[in-house]
């Protein structure tokens, strides 16, 4: 009881200190915690002239006649997988197990989930358009046919080929304000283990235009849902110190909009079916204000492909067979389209540019022991 | 002897001493008795006091019915439906198998049967008579111990089991009325010849229930069984030994949840679309912050009641934090209950006093808008005791509705044009200048200063004190004298369980005139009414009526 008592003291004096104190190293800061984050897939009108990409039935029909099964063959396995894509009797699992292990090397059967390059690249649809959220990374404009315009800045030279792989998968595919299937299904079952993200914001006077300081931290806590299911704004989270998920990088404020003003590189950990740990290289930041103090924008960079895979890949066969996402095939263009980072001895890209959608609702960020606090988004 | 009994002989007393001319030494001739219904939270204390908190009850109880702004008066005034009564059965039930299961018949039984296949009438003699005493909150007379043994001898031999014939006696008697209602008995006074008083045990639970919200414990029941409690000076030793315990903030506690209305947050909802942050664990951390705000101050600080309307101290939790806009970390492991915090709010902040905190702007609100009518309503009636009319059945809420109209931004700007109905305007007149001085708060209690892009103006007036904001608003209820005023005449109506009347009129002055000179300290108030006269003083007036069992004729 007396060590609750003194611990109900300590809290409400550190309460005390942080309702009458800004924080000690800036005049004015905000915190936030990311709400969505994901690659920025907004389709685009006629932007996959070939089509999009098979789902899985039709995906798993290609796999079975490659695999030289006769069509009765083909007919029948087909008929154990359910309308959702899941296995609902042993010819679905059957099914499951052949398209899984359709990987070759050196004549034996591996897993292709685990081995894309065992399979041939089935040469995804890849997206096309004039249009692509994101940034010029490379700063190239002309000589580069594969990048594209921002739609919101109009900004040209955009590198975001992450957009091309992805686009043609009908997972991926929506607009603005909705959040693509898949990745909106992963975040929903994510958030509420995973440790939020959190951004503070610091500089003289946030009101107005001008220099700032960004940081991302990861939070001890994960994100809180409202009453709508959403991530709910104001809450508080402890800052988790661990240097790996600490990003400062300078930015400014310019007509209200926050951009980060040199690359700088981001890393987070974060739930494995996001991407643990989080890595882009050479990230740019951009996010406009909303009306309800929430930010939203775009994080962009190279990020490594072997990462994007592998987030994808621990879902196992479950990624093609629920989501129709042909593993090789997202594998093989990602290698094909991978545009940063060269291997010192093969010169193979291992970094692919990209785009992120991120938005964030204002939050609390306290420091472990609740003694120090950057100001909520208000 | 029926539970109609005792009442009968109660009333008869009365009426042999009804002649008699009553000269109480205070100004309080005395109430009638009352056969209040057990709240459910009082239920529950008896369940567990009884057999212990890890008693699961099991089922779910009958609303209880709220009377002259008390859930406590309106006890008196309910009875037991069929549904109800269906409901005691399944918790009875539930309760007498966990009491006689084999974990703990070893503790809760006082004694063993020769055989566990037959019944022992002496066994079950003994579990009856000392459980029977502390459920009825009196010793059971012969013939009912000898009923209740009877029951339980008929189950064991019909089942061969001692343990199941308990049971099904148990069960029984947790569905019968001296269980389900608080029966009072009234005798002649020995210290004031010619007048009338509970008896030693309804002085018992009288005190119990008002002090702890509970039944009363072995040393009040052995108090009342030596005759202390037909004493000034025996209610005086065991008021003060209740008061110090801290039993005392379980009793205070349910009364300001009484007082307060909380009981509404059962059915309180909230448009989560325009209030995400107004979740299910906020409304219950909602009331949960002003009690212990209340708690803190009135009994732990013992500081003024009147400074509940001002202080900047209150307690936290993080869904309290995110729904004001306040830092507070939850710092509990995971999955367990969020930890309360102390929390000061910094001079020159909106939020001061309970009239700030989600536990009223909240309650008293729209699911969907801030509501200043209902506010200032809600403020009039709960914290100045005083009575506002319902509205008019046909008046029209166009206008107050219209939240969205571009040249009727605010709630004040709504509310003044939907004034010009001549049949609205005299209760707003006294309600909204109250409630619009809460505009800063929205319906789900975070705070705002503009609606719909307009700035908000918190300006008003409480019984011609003017005030600039909610701020001012807690200062001017502070100095009201209606406030401390309000509080004494609901603390002694919530004691006796009933509303009173203008004949009550010159004690509950005398009370607040001690209030007054107290400090207006919630300890002292307390112990005035425990220890008066008044609160166990019996009239001699219309006994019969209201001695009368509610629903006597249902079941």
């Amino acid at each position: 009881m007396l060590r609750m008592i003194r611990w109900c003291m300590a809290v409400a004096t550190a309460l005390a200190s942080l309702a009458a104190s800004p924080h000690a190293w800036a005049s004015q800061s905000r915190s936030y915690v990311v709400s969505w984050f994901f690659v920025a897939t907004y389709l685009q009108d006629d932007d996959c002239p070939d089509g999009t990409n098979p789902m899985a039935r039709e995906l798993y029909t290609r796999i079975l006649k490659d695999l030289n099964y006769t069509q009765a063959e083909v007919k029948h396995m087909l008929g154990g997988i359910a309308d959702d894509g899941a296995a609902k009797d042993s010819r679905g699992r059957t099914l499951r197990q052949i398209g899984t292990m359709r990987g070759r090397i050196d004549g034996q059967e591996v897993d292709v989930i685990v081995q894309p390059y065992a399979a041939p690249d089935p040469n995804v649809h890849l997206a096309q358009g004039r249009y692509a959220n994101g940034f010029n990374l490379d700063g190239k404009i002309q000589d580069d046919p594969q990048s594209s315009e921002d739609p919101d800045t109009h900004e040209r030279g955009v590198d975001n080929r992450l957009r091309q792989v992805m686009g043609c998968f009908d997972q991926f595919r929506t607009r603005l304000p909705d959040r693509p299937g898949h990745p909106a299904n992963e975040w929903d079952l994510s958030r509420d283990k995973m440790p939020a993200w959190l951004m503070t914001i610091t500089g003289e006077d946030l009101s107005k235009d001008g220099d700032v300081t960004v940081i991302f931290d990861r939070a001890y806590e994960p994100v809180r849902r409202d009453a709508s299911g959403e991530v709910m704004a104001d809450v508080t989270f402890r800052i988790d110190p661990d240097a790996r998920s600490h990003v400062k990088v300078p930015g400014k404020i310019v007509k209200g909009q926050l951009i980060t003003t040199q690359p700088f590189e981001f890393t987070m950990s974060g739930d494995p079916s996001i991407g643990a740990p989080f890595v882009i290289h050479q990230s740019r930041l951009r996010l406009d204000p909303q009306a309800d103090r929430a930010m939203k924008g775009y994080l962009g960079g190279f990020r490594p492909y072997h990462d994007i895979y592998f987030t994808f890949a621990t879902l196992g066969a479950g990624t093609e067979i629920t989501y129709s996402i042909d593993m090789p095939g997202l594998y093989h263009a990602m290698k094909r389209l991978a545009d940063y980072d060269p291997d010192p001895k093969t010169g193979e890209m291992r970094a692919i540019s990209s785009a992120y959608r991120i938005e964030l609702v204002p939050a609390f960020a306290v420091t472990r022991d609740a003694t120090q606090s950057m100001a909520s988004g208000r | 002897m029926n539970p109609f009994a005792r009442l009968s002989i109660a009333c008869a007393a009365v009426g042999v001493l009804a002649s008699a001319a009553v000269a109480a030494k205070e100004p309080d001739p005395g109430g009638a008795l009352v056969m209040r219904r057990l709240t459910p939270e009082q239920y529950r204390e008896t369940i567990a006091d009884i057999f212990g908190r890890s008693i699961s009850l099991g089922g779910r109880f009958e609303p209880d019915k709220r009377v002259e702004g008390l859930m406590a008066v309106g006890t008196g005034q309910v009875n037991v439906t069929a549904s109800g009564l269906e409901q005691y059965d399944l918790m009875a039930r539930a309760i007498a198998a966990q009491v006689v299961s084999e974990p703990r018949r070893a503790t809760l039984i006082p004694c063993k049967p020769t055989s566990p296949d037959h019944a022992d009438d002496a066994c079950a003699r003994t579990f009856f008579r000392t459980a029977g005493r502390l459920l009825y909150r009196r010793p059971l007379e012969d013939a009912e111990l000898g009923a209740w043994v009877a029951v339980a001898s008929e189950a064991a031999r019909a089942t061969n089991d001692f343990y199941a014939g308990v049971g099904t006696s148990l069960a029984n008697m947790l569905v019968s009325l001296p269980f389900l209602f608080r029966q009072e008995v009234a005798i002649p006074d020995p210290e004031e010849p010619g007048t009338l008083r509970t008896d030693g045990y309804t002085t018992a639970s009288r005190l119990s229930f008002f002090l702890w919200n509970a039944p009363p414990d072995e040393d009040l029941l052995a108090a009342a069984e030596r005759g202390d409690l037909n004493t000034k000076k025996g209610i005086a030793r065991q008021a003060d030994r209740l008061l110090a315990s801290p039993r005392l903030e379980a009793g205070a506690r349910a009364f300001f949840a009484d007082m307060f209305r909380y009981s509404q947050f059962d059915g309180l909802s909230k448009d989560h679309q325009i209030y995400p942050k107004f979740t299910g664990q906020a409304a219950k951390d909602a009331p949960e912050q002003t009690l212990r705000t209340a708690i803190t101050l009135l009994l732990r600080d013992h500081g003024d009641y009147r400074d509940l309307f001002t202080t900047r101290k209150t307690y936290l939790t993080p869904t309290l934090g995110a729904l004001y806009g306040v830092p507070v970390p939850n710092l509990a492991s995971e999955g367990a209950p969020e930890l309360w915090v102390p929390y000061e709010y910094p001079e020159g902040d909106s939020h001061a006093g309970i009239l700030s905190q989600a536990s009223f702007v909240s309650l008293h609100s729209h699911a969907g808008r801030s509501s200043p009518t209902i506010r200032g309503k809600a403020l009039r009636e709960i914290m100045l005791c005083q009575k506002v009319p319902d509205p008019p059945g046909n008046v029209n809420f166009d206008i107050a509705d219209d939240t969205g109209n571009a040249e009727r931004k605010t709630a004040r700007a709504r509310l003044t044009a939907h004034r010009t109905d001549p049949t609205c305007a005299g209760c707003h007149k006294v309600l909204d200048p109250i409630g619009l001085a809460l505009e800063n708060f929205d319906s789900a209690a975070a705070l705002r200063t503009t609606e719909n892009g307009e700035a908000i103006d918190t300006s008003g007036e409480l019984d011609g004190i003017a005030f600039a904001d909610a701020v001012g608003l807690g200062k001017a209820v502070h100095d009201n004298p209606a406030t401390p005023s309000c509080l004494a005449k609901r603390l002694f109506s919530y004691a006796v369980g009933r509303s009173l009347g203008g004949s009550d009129a010159p004690w509950t002055k005398s009370l607040e005139q001690a209030f007054a000179a107290d400090g207006y300290r919630l300890p002292e108030l307390l112990r005035r009414i425990a220890t008066s006269e008044a609160m166990y003083r019996i009239s001699a007036v219309d006994q019969t009526a209201s001695a009368e069992p509610a629903g006597k004729d249902k079941p």
